[in-house]
């Protein structure tokens, strides 16, 4: 043992036996200019090692220098860790640099804030943070941070990203994972080329080492940055975590892992028992019982956050939820296979990476990449999904924070992959119908019906379940793009399905919609369906990744004055492309001004040389969108 | 004897003292009827989907075994649950403050929830063991629980008490939250030896304002190293007061809002002056004089202002190299601060570390760098003085009283030749004599023992200035070429220095480009005085364009229009605070295409927003060759009360109505 704490710290010492050498090594004159390109920050060196000492402990320590050019780079010059039950901040130095690389100041462990770091969510945790900044802002300037972190776990390793973020180069960066002898690494490298170089003498040790990355961009639509950008995730296989034992070889172990602190929790009280049957023994259609019961766990929870210490893996116990009457995730979800058990519905707790437009997890690394928790209910044909910490959500509708990904299912038997649903542009719809007329001094009065389906009610879905009547109109009075208004009235109806919808009525009343110049009246009959976003048109890095894809269906039919007739119509415009289709066309019917609009957009990767045709297709869009018919008095 | 002075706020909240017949609800904890749970809505918002029924609390002076006073504060809130919206009502945050071995220590709590089953009220008791600990900070722990076994229609209750051993530090009371209340009410019994000012704000008038005088007997333990301990044994006069408000509307954050905490109904304490029995008064609030002759002496503010050694004067003259004239020297003094020094904290009216230090490691807080600028031109042997103000997110402060608690901010002002100017050096990109619109919130007291001179820095007294002209002629080759240059005001020329530290000024161009609903080149694009702090910037380009329409329709005010309405809800319940007033011009002189006549112009006008306070002017003139227009927008004013929401609304949804007016120009056939 003693032996491998010194061969670390001469491996240390050799490491970092370069920097004492030199006096002024962060001298920003000595960074290569290729390095200086679109750069706001350089990261001039980096060492990370991870040390594993045994199942259930590791020391992670860091050394990183970082050249902060202008005041961009300054989001990079602070330094920020945080920990918890199972993580210990053994120590932090940290010095300043001026330009000409003389240090100039020392870190002090006065200075270093330590806060909590539980969120407004949350109830209880035990998440905390430290952090630090030198607040210097003569550029450039150099920050070093020298850092030595204690886990008792290993279920996280960290992963290596040395460009961390765009407008960040790296003149040297190594990552080093150190294990014991027979201890079995996984890792996996993204954009880098070589194998580690491993040595084994008492322990075994890999290390991967990169030199001069030049500048990322993130772009609108990029991909995930570690197919970018050079990358390395670790993880293990045997690893022990608050006295429980686990193996993250394959999925099916890492469920099995998962699975044994979640086993046995189902205890329900008599009384809930009872509710139970009575409400689904009736019932002889198994979805419906399924609905039945979502329903009632959804009106007798509530979403509470505690996760102390293991039980931020562990579930409450369904007795818990049903005394209390709330719980996290974890623990709704377990109470709500537990309702199902009991009337002898099998269902599996299912793991999965949460968050709107995320993609989903590194699907053949096995390790813990999961931050929520849903309930999957196996039926002959299909599964029924459930999310079981919203209490008004249709059942079996995912929306966009947790479909279309990858998710870990978890039973007896261990753990499988399965992807969530995907919705597509059948299911998340604007369908919207406008019938309006506009007078003679341009005063708008419309009425707008529209159904919203799939991912395209999510935000309206959540703003109606959290907002009363008065809210509602409120949210509605500013919300809307149109230049002064007022909302008359006002409906929601919401439809529960599978893909569930919602139908809105507005009536709209816009006092100078249409602009009058004497004799003529301008109207744009586009109301509400207008593209805005304007995509930049620099030269493009990196593939296009579109993650969500959507159709929207407009008809609107603007009734004139009396006595006006048409003077000029926008030009209809119409296009097919690999992205999806778009037709606007502006017409007169009689007295009418019809406007018919449709927006298909597809999800799917394309190269980035699709991106010019991408960036006029918006660009088009934005101009047809906001067309505008003239008419005129007719003389006499 | 000064017993309670009341702040003079907001002249609308000096209601007097309630009538006599002022009916306090008598509430007892656990003690729920089913009869609580009838009312579906109550009659102070009847949308509501949670309502406060009851909040009440009292702070009370005991003796404590450590020499001297604490506060007991006690509160009991029952609030109803109308629906799953307001659950969050459930869940609790308490607060406790601690410095060293004083803490703020909880006493007692206890919560229920209580539901209606079939007629029966049942009660769900909060375990001790779902109460969850804390620390946030340094200063500050905090105790959270969440009620159990809640549903729509539940009742909870929360009742607490702590014990605070700082007598100065009165806890303040809100009456208003984010959901109505139906009766709060605060109690305080204070012996007299503190007195304390009272300031009070909000919109609802008390239904229960009453004082009154009585005896207590307090038994003060002293111990000492020894570990022996006296006990004194004394009576003192207090004076008991009760306020309390009746049916409260919940308050919610509207646009053009400097900080809810200045609306929102609330009481709150300053000590004033303390007076122990047999020895003399001490004044805790003094005059703005004698408070500002202590902060100059205090080591963390002024003491050291003056400091004239030689390690100042060679720094000074290092920095002021080159300059001529003491105008020029402020500005080295300045500009060298400013561009040097990192603020690490926008809220500060006290040194961190001594200047010197601040000096040596180019950070701190705004008051140790507007500190260390005053300073600096002392030592130049310039008029230079500190000054404090309270920043608009901070809340209002009180010009009368010099209560420091109120004040968060140090700014510098220097004279020369009889000219003032305000500086702040904490902030990258404000020139010399400018101040963040985050001052403006009142005013700022120059601190000097002779003469604390007030200076206001109301929004009112500040304007928007801001000049547009663009040319238009025929170029004699079957187009159109012109020019635009727009004088940009001090604040949206801060924007834009802010814009560029992102964006590029090509990329900035090819926006203005796209605006355009025609297809334009544009050329000799510039943004001029971007890194001159001191002036406004100006953008300026030059643009080639050939109708071919038949007709051409033609937005006059171009990209400088308001295109909506800034005022989107349709009431107001409280003042409308803009960070400035307004004078924006836009001049338009345009050649007629050749080739092309005059179908139709917009029409002039002119409004007037409320007789002098704000007018719209939109001039149009045409002669032979070409057409004139002048937009002009003012507002001679930032701060308008609720009642001129409506018009305020108006006159801009008009302004945004003639703003989207159109010139027709019609080809003239051949």
């Amino acid at each position: 043992m003693k032996n491998k704490i010194l061969c670390a710290l001469l491996l240390s010492l050799f490491a970092l036996q370069s920097f004492a050498a030199d006096d002024n090594k962060y001298a920003a004159s000595k960074i290569d200019p290729s390095l200086l390109k679109d750069a706001s920050a350089v990261k001039r060196v980096e060492y990370i090692r991870y040390e594993i000492k045994d199942l259930g402990s590791a020391v992670y320590y860091y050394k990183t220098a970082v050249t902060i050019l202008n005041e961009n780079g300054d989001k990079h010059a602070g330094w920020y860790e945080g920990y918890d039950k199972y993580t210990t901040i053994r120590s932090v130095d940290a010095s300043l640099y001026d330009a000409a690389g003389k240090k100039i100041r020392s870190l002090k462990n006065s200075e270093i804030s330590d806060r909590t770091g539980s969120s407004e969510g949350s109830l209880a945790d035990d998440n905390r943070y430290k952090s630090h900044n030198f607040f210097y802002k003569v550029y450039p300037y150099t920050v070093e941070y020298e850092v030595e972190i204690k886990r008792n776990d290993l279920m996280f390793m960290p992963s290596w990203m040395p460009v961390e973020d765009d407008e960040y180069t790296v003149e040297s960066s190594i990552f080093e994972i150190i294990s014991p002898l027979d201890y079995k690494l996984r890792y996996k490298a993204f954009h880098y080329d070589k194998e580690p170089v491993i040595t084994s003498t008492k322990e075994k040790v890999y290390h991967w080492e990169v030199k001069n990355l030049t500048s990322v961009k993130d772009e609108y639509a990029g991909p995930e940055w570690q197919k970018i950008t050079p990358t390395v995730i670790a993880g293990a296989t045997d690893f022990e975590i608050g006295g429980f034992k686990g193996n993250m070889s394959d999925w099916k172990e890492f469920g099995k892992f998962v699975y044994s602190l979640k086993q046995n929790r189902d205890n329900l009280p008599p009384a809930v028992k009872a509710a139970v049957h009575e409400l689904a023994d009736d019932e002889p259609n198994v979805k419906k019982k399924i609905a039945l019961l979502y329903n009632y766990m959804q009106k007798n929870t509530r979403y509470i956050s505690i996760q102390l210490g293991i039980g931020g893996w562990q579930p409450f116990d369904a007795a818990y939820v049903a005394e209390k009457k709330y719980g996290d995730c974890k623990a709704l979800t377990n109470y709500m296979f537990s309702l199902l058990k009991e009337v002898g519905i099998r269902s599996v707790y299912t793991l999965v990476k949460s968050g709107t437009f995320k993609r989903s997890i590194v699907e053949d690394f096995p390790s813990q990449q999961f931050n929520h928790v849903i309930l999957s209910v196996p039926m002959q044909k299909d599964t029924v999904w459930l999310e079981c910490t919203d209490q008004t959500l249709s059942a079996g509708y995912l929306s966009g924070f947790t479909s279309n990904r990858f998710a870990l299912m978890v039973d007896e038997d261990g753990g499988h992959l399965v992807k969530t649903p995907a919705y597509n542009f059948n299911d998340n719809l604007q369908i919207r119908k406008v019938t309006a007329t506009v007078d003679e001094n341009g005063k708008l009065n419309a009425d707008i019906q529209t159904q919203y389906s799939g991912m395209q009610q999510d935000d309206l879905f959540s703003m109606i379940n959290s907002y009363s009547k008065k809210e509602q109109l409120e949210y509605l009075k500013k919300e809307i793009d149109l230049p002064t208004y007022d909302i008359t009235s006002f409906d929601y109806k919401t439809i529960s399905s599978r893909i569930p919808a919602i139908d809105e009525k507005l009536n709209v009343v816009a006092e100078h919609y249409a602009q009058v110049s004497g004799k003529r009246i301008f109207i744009e009959p586009n109301l509400l369906s207008k593209t805005t976003l304007k995509l930049s048109d620099a030269e493009r890095q990196n593939d296009i990744d579109l993650i969500y894809e959507y159709r929207d269906v407009d008809t609107v039919e603007i009734a004139l004055p009396a006595g006006f007739v048409t003077e000029a119509l926008p030009q209809p415009v119409s296009f097919t492309n690999k992205f999806g289709q778009y037709k606007i066309n502006y017409k007169v019917e009689g007295d009418k001004v019809v406007l018919t609009r449709l927006f298909e957009r597809k999800a799917g990767k394309f190269p980035a040389s699709d991106y010019k045709e991408l960036v006029k297709m918006y660009a088009d869009m934005y101009k047809a969108d906001r067309g505008k018919v003239v008419v005129v008095k007719k003389e006499g | 004897m000064r017993k309670f002075v009341r702040g003079l706020l907001l002249p609308s909240l000096l209601v007097l003292a309630s009538p006599v017949f002022s009916q306090k609800p008598s509430v007892k904890f656990g003690d729920i009827q089913p009869s609580d749970f009838a009312p579906t809505a109550y009659a102070v918002d009847s949308s509501a989907s949670g309502v406060v029924l009851y909040d009440v609390g009292s702070s009370k002076y005991e003796g404590n075994t450590s020499g001297g006073f604490s506060i007991a504060f006690k509160r009991h809130t029952r609030i109803r649950l109308l629906n799953r919206n307001s659950f969050d009502l459930a869940t609790i945050s308490i607060p406790l403050y601690a410095s060293g071995a004083a803490e703020e220590r909880i006493e007692s709590l206890e919560a229920n929830t209580y539901n209606l089953e079939n007629g029966k009220v049942e009660t769900f008791k909060l375990d001790k063991g779902s109460i969850f600990k804390d620390r946030l900070n340094k200063n500050y722990t905090v105790r959270k629980f969440t009620l159990p076994n809640i549903k729509e229609g539940s009742i909870i209750e929360i009742k607490y008490s702590f014990v605070s051993p700082y007598p100065g530090d009165l806890r303040s009371w809100y009456f208003q939250g984010e959901y109505p209340v139906v009766w709060s009410e605060y109690k305080v019994s204070i012996p007299t030896i503190y007195d304390f000012v009272t300031l009070t704000q909000g919109y609802t008038p008390y239904k229960v304002n009453e004082g009154s005088m009585g005896i207590e007997n307090y038994n003060i333990l002293d111990g000492d190293i020894a570990g022996r301990s006296e006990l004194y044994s004394f009576r003192s006069d207090i004076v008991n007061h009760t306020w309390a408000m009746e049916n409260v509307p919940a308050l919610k954050k509207e646009s053009f809002t400097t900080t809810l905490d200045n609306h929102i109904s609330k009481i709150s304490f300053q000590l004033s002056r303390v007076k122990y029995p047999n020895s003399p008064a001490k004044n805790i609030m003094n005059s703005w004089n004698v408070v500002s002759e202590e902060l100059l002496k205090d080591e963390d503010f002024g003491a050291n202002l003056a400091q004239n050694g030689s390690y100042w004067s060679d720094e000074v003259k290092k920095i002021t190299a080159g300059a001529t004239t003491p105008l020029e020297s402020a500005k080295k003094i300045f500009e060298y601060v400013r561009d040097n020094m990192s603020c690490t904290n926008y809220s500060a009216k006290y040194l961190s570390n001594p200047l010197k230090k601040v000096y040596q490691t180019k950070n701190g807080n705004v008051a140790d760098i507007n500190l260390l600028l005053t300073t600096l031109l002392k030592n130049k042997g310039l008029d230079a003085r500190p000054a404090l103000l309270s920043t608009r997110d901070h809340g209002k402060a009180m010009e009368l009283y010099p209560i420091l608690e109120k004040l968060n901010y140090v700014i510098s002002r220097v004279v020369i030749d009889d000219k003032s100017y305000l500086l702040d050096a904490s902030q990258n990109k404000l020139g010399f004599g400018h101040l963040d619109l985050d001052c403006y919130n009142g005013f700022a007291r120059i601190i000097d023992k002779d003469f604390p001179e007030l200076i206001n820095l109301s929004a009112d007294s500040i304007r928007e200035n801001k000049l547009t002209s663009v040319f238009i002629i025929n170029d004699g080759k079957g187009g159109l070429k012109g020019s635009f240059v727009s004088h940009l005001g001090d604040y949206e020329s801060t924007g834009l220095r802010e814009k560029f530290v992102k964006t590029t000024q090509e990329d900035y161009f090819k926006e203005i480009k796209k605006g355009f609903s025609f297809d334009v080149d544009l050329s000799n694009q510039k943004v001029d005085s971007l890194k001159m702090y001191e002036d406004p910037v100006t953008v300026s380009y030059d643009m080639q364009f050939k109708p071919e329409d038949e007709m051409i329709y033609l937005n006059p005010v171009f990209g400088e229009a308001w295109k909506e309405n800034p005022f989107k809800s349709a009431e107001r319940l409280y003042p409308v605070e803009m960070p400035y007033g307004l004078n924006e011009t836009f001049l338009l002189n345009m050649e007629i295409p050749k080739g092309y006549t005059i179908e139709e112009l917009p029409k002039s006008s002119r409004v007037k927003f409320n007789e002098d306070e704000g007018m719209f002017e939109y001039m149009v003139v045409k002669d032979a060759n070409s057409i004139q227009l002048r937009s002009s927008v003012k507002l001679n004013k930032a701060t308008f009360s609720p009642d001129d929401y409506q018009n305020l609304r108006d006159f801009f949804g008009y302004i945004v109505k003639k703003h989207s007016e159109q010139i027709v120009l019609k080809k003239i056939k051949a």
